[in-house]
């Protein structure tokens, strides 16, 4: 007997000590929001004024970033890459690359319980301005200016404006195209055969002959493909007579639902399926093309990408972006030679500036190294390529007599078969400086400057819409947008039809009440412009 | 009517009653087939004629590059299973034997802390931390993070499997049979042990079923904590490659970001492989459990 009351009694002070712990934790982690102080200067270690930073202590960094993980030949990639950081800032990075599938997550939760993070990936897309307000990240402003010099000098200032929330840097965005446009490509063997001529295009209408062509003469190829609500949807090309003609006048609205767009010329909201004539054209236009049978039939249903049916034979086009070189990046991607109509001039939006971005952690070890790592990945040649193509004579082998242009190893027939294709690239520091593939244009990073310098600043640029105050109804509405999209931008359905019950479901779930904040918001926003 | 008619016409009425049953059962066991021979099906189809032609029962050709594609190509997928089947095999003995030596003492009435552990008990099932704490505890206060123990301990006592056991501990051993077991001098250990254990099968082999699916089929705490590709446990491994495809569709349509991403997201038939491939030693735990169900939930210890 004596020896069940020893048992109850460890299990007794097991139990307590369990609830406590539990407890305790629990204390630690629900308050959720740390109420960390914004670092107003942050006070670099060891700096002694002459602006030679103290880099005697060897550091540990943990880098965070997103794309296709695990790789097989991670370990000597980040190997090297930590051979040539030793030397240079007397760092290593532990190289966390989590895969698209469960990175949200993992980083939430990493923000959360005080895990080291050194260096993360953090794009407006992915809850940024909700880590910032958490104090997830640390405020940049100072390490910039005294250890990121090299990023100042070689990024369009206009970037930064990407990673400001209240006036202070929280990120610091890739250097990239800096604008946004898109396109349609098509398939260049049929464009030849046909005789089409790619800068007769301006306008989606112009695109019918071509479409009819296809159809008649190309049977079992559908002339447009669309799927659902994917990534590939005919509003990437908005290129309409009407829209031209009135020269864009509609932007959407960043962080607002996608019905609610700005009406650039008399500066209000405006819900696009029931005030903008363009829009309502716009799906009148493919509920005609899909009668005309110039879209496959089962647009609304199917789950292949326009991707996989252009690699199975089952169109003739994808969608894409029009930044410089895209038409070539993707026929390597696809493995067929593809070509691009002229899109529409890059817009700089809120989102363009801000999709690609790199923060500092609450949590970081040494922010000022950090800084270091940051300004090395803007401005360090080697260590770019290292981190975006991996390894030479390894991974990828340079063009005999060039020194900047790249192709696979022999025996090797894509990126993914050296053990190093995370698809990285647009994330990391400074794109201008990677190599280029075979087949690439030389002058390729020459066109992103005019591509860039070409971009101009859509009106909203700046205005972020805040959702909370209507959480609920967005909430509703997205849902509801999110169950008509693919039947309105399809056109399988009949467009008169499908608007009706459609605008019908939005006013009775306060798409106004949405439209009302979004308003005043804007306008609030607006008054405080310079 | 005659009497005979009458049985005549309620033979029919079972008769019709039983086809009917039969009919039923026929479209219930066919619903839950079918979905996995088709799975098996498309695992074995050739990409491109799935994309020009759709699902079919029966591939034209048999295609088995998927798979070939699945064992040459991951090491990791490997490894993968070697961590799914230990952690779920010590995951299992561990729980069970945990769960059983929790309700046995609360099942027995002379135990006098009997009522604290039930309500202690009781206060997990209705309330919990939440994922912060949860993760918090794991990985800063243990510091268990790519570890094992972190894919066996979370699951090793489930309060609701602790009452089954309890009740059914409670439906089937008798008192006389621990009393005469202390009359004949064996230790508390000895009568849970020899005595108690022995003709709890079933309840052992029930909860055993369901803590081996929850371990074999349990990714979520592979994400929480594991970052050693030599750790993913199968089932994490799918997870990401199937979730994949679902991330770009959804998080970044019309970010303008879908566009710069180079997917690499896994073709059809190779994520139908990848399903095959996991089920497999599942199917095989269920004949293994099947023979506790069905006897032994009437077995006594005692003479009537």
């Amino acid at each position: 007997m004596k020896k069940v009351k020893g048992y109850g009694i460890a299990l007794a002070w097991l139990t307590v000590t369990m609830l406590a712990i539990s407890g305790c934790s629990s204390n630690a982690g629900s308050t959720g929001s740390p109420n960390v102080e914004p670092a107003s200067t942050s006070k670099p270690s060891g700096d002694n004024a002459s602006g030679n930073p103290d880099i005697s202590k060897y550091r540990m960094l943990k880098v965070y970033t997103v794309g296709n993980f695990p790789q097989n030949d991670s370990k000597e990639v980040i190997a090297e890459i930590n051979k040539y950081l030793k030397e240079k800032i007397n760092a290593e990075i532990d190289f966390q690359g989590l895969p698209w599938s469960t990175w949200s997550e993992k980083m939430a939760l990493a923000y959360q319980s005080g895990e080291q993070v050194d260096l993360t990936f953090a794009p407006n897309w992915a809850d940024f301005a909700n880590n910032v307000s958490k104090g997830a990240f640390l405020p940049l402003d100072d390490l910039l200016a005294q250890y990121g010099q090299g990023i100042t000098e070689t990024l369009d200032p206009r970037f930064l404006d990407g990673g400001k929330v209240d006036d202070k840097i929280y990120a610091i965005p890739t250097n990239k195209e800096i604008g946004e446009s898109h396109t349609i490509m098509f398939r260049k063997d049929l464009v030849d055969k046909y005789g089409f001529d790619i800068n007769s295009i301006n306008t989606l209408e112009d695109l019918e002959p071509w479409l009819q062509t296809i159809k008649d003469k190309e049977p079992g190829i559908a002339p447009i493909w669309l799927s659902g609500s994917g990534s590939d949807t005919l509003g990437y090309f908005d290129k309409t007579r009407p829209s031209v003609a009135e020269n864009f006048r509609y932007e959407l609205v960043a962080g607002a639902p996608a019905g609610i767009v700005l009406d650039t010329k008399t500066d209000k909201m405006i819900i696009s399926s029931m005030e903008s004539d363009m829009a309502i054209y716009r799906m009148k236009l493919y509920s005609d093309w899909f009668k005309k049978g110039f879209i496959n039939q089962d647009a609304a249903t199917t789950k292949t990408s326009a991707e996989d049916a252009l690699k199975a034979g089952k169109t003739w086009m994808k969608f894409g972006s029009d930044k410089p070189d895209s038409d070539k990046e993707d026929s390597i991607a696809t493995g067929i030679e593809l070509v691009k109509l002229k899109g529409n001039d890059p817009e700089i939006s809120t989102a363009s500036v801000s999709n690609s971005m790199m923060a500092i952690g609450r949590t970081s070890v040494d922010p000022e190294r950090t800084m270091m790592l940051l300004n090395l990945l803007h401005t360090d040649k080697k260590l770019i390529n290292l981190i975006d193509f991996g390894v030479e004579n390894r991974q990828y082998v340079k063009v005999e007599g060039t020194d900047n242009f790249i192709k696979l190893p022999a025996g090797m027939a894509t990126r993914a078969d050296t053990g190093w294709a995370p698809g990285i690239e647009w994330m990391f520091g400074n794109q201008t400086l990677t190599y280029l593939w075979e087949g690439e244009s030389a002058d390729k990073w020459e066109k992103f400057k005019a591509y860039n310098e070409k971009s101009h600043k859509v009106k909203s640029f700046g205005f972020n819409f805040n959702t909370v105050p209507v959480k609920t109804e967005v909430s509703v509405v997205s849902n509801i947008i999110k169950e008509y999209r693919p039947l309105l931008e399809t056109g399988s359905l009949d467009a008169d039809k499908v608007l009706a019950e459609y605008n019908e479901k939005l006013k009775a779930n306060g798409i106004e009440n949405i439209r009302a904040e979004v308003q005043k918001q804007y306008d609030e926003w607006k008054a405080k412009q310079p | 009517m005659n009497p005979k008619a009458s049985v005549k016409t309620s033979q029919k009425a079972s008769k019709l009653a039983e086809t009917i049953l039969h009919i039923i059962f026929i479209a219930f066991s066919l619903a839950c087939i079918l979905p996995i021979v088709l799975i098996v099906a498309i695992s074995f189809s050739d990409e491109k004629l799935l994309t020009l032609q759709g699902y079919k029962f029966w591939p034209d050709k048999l295609d088995v590059s998927a798979y070939q594609y699945l064992f040459t190509n991951s090491t990791t997928l490997v490894k993968a299973y070697g961590v799914s089947l230990s952690v779920t095999i010590i995951g299992t003995i561990m729980a069970v034997l945990l769960i059983a030596l929790y309700a046995y003492p609360i099942f027995r009435k002379d135990f006098p802390f009997k009522k604290a552990f039930n309500f202690y008990l009781l206060i997990t099932m209705l309330f919990s931390g939440g994922l912060v704490p949860f993760y918090l505890l794991y990985v800063n206060f243990l510091e268990l993070k790519d570890s094992f123990a972190a894919l066996i301990l979370p699951g090793l006592s489930n309060a609701f499997y602790i009452f089954i056991t309890r009740t059914f501990f409670q439906q089937t051993i008798p008192e006389e049979m621990i009393e005469s077991g202390k009359l004949d001098g064996a230790s508390e250990w000895r009568i849970f042990f020899q005595l108690v254990l022995p003709i709890s099968l079933p309840v052992l082999a029930t909860v055993g079923l369901f803590t081996t699916l929850m371990y074999w089929n349990d990714w979520f705490n592979s994400m929480l904590f594991i970052n050693d590709t030599d750790k993913f446990s199968l089932q994490y491994v799918m997870i990401q490659m199937i979730r994949q495809a679902e991330f770009f569709k959804n998080q970044l349509a019309g970010s303008g970001v879908a566009l710069m991403v180079q997917e690499a997201v896994p073709t059809e038939s190779l994520r139908m492989a990848m399903v095959v491939v996991s089920i497999g030693p599942i199917l095989f735990v269920y004949p293994f459990f099947q023979k506790y169900f069905t006897k032994g939930l009437t077995i006594g210890a005692i003479k009537g």
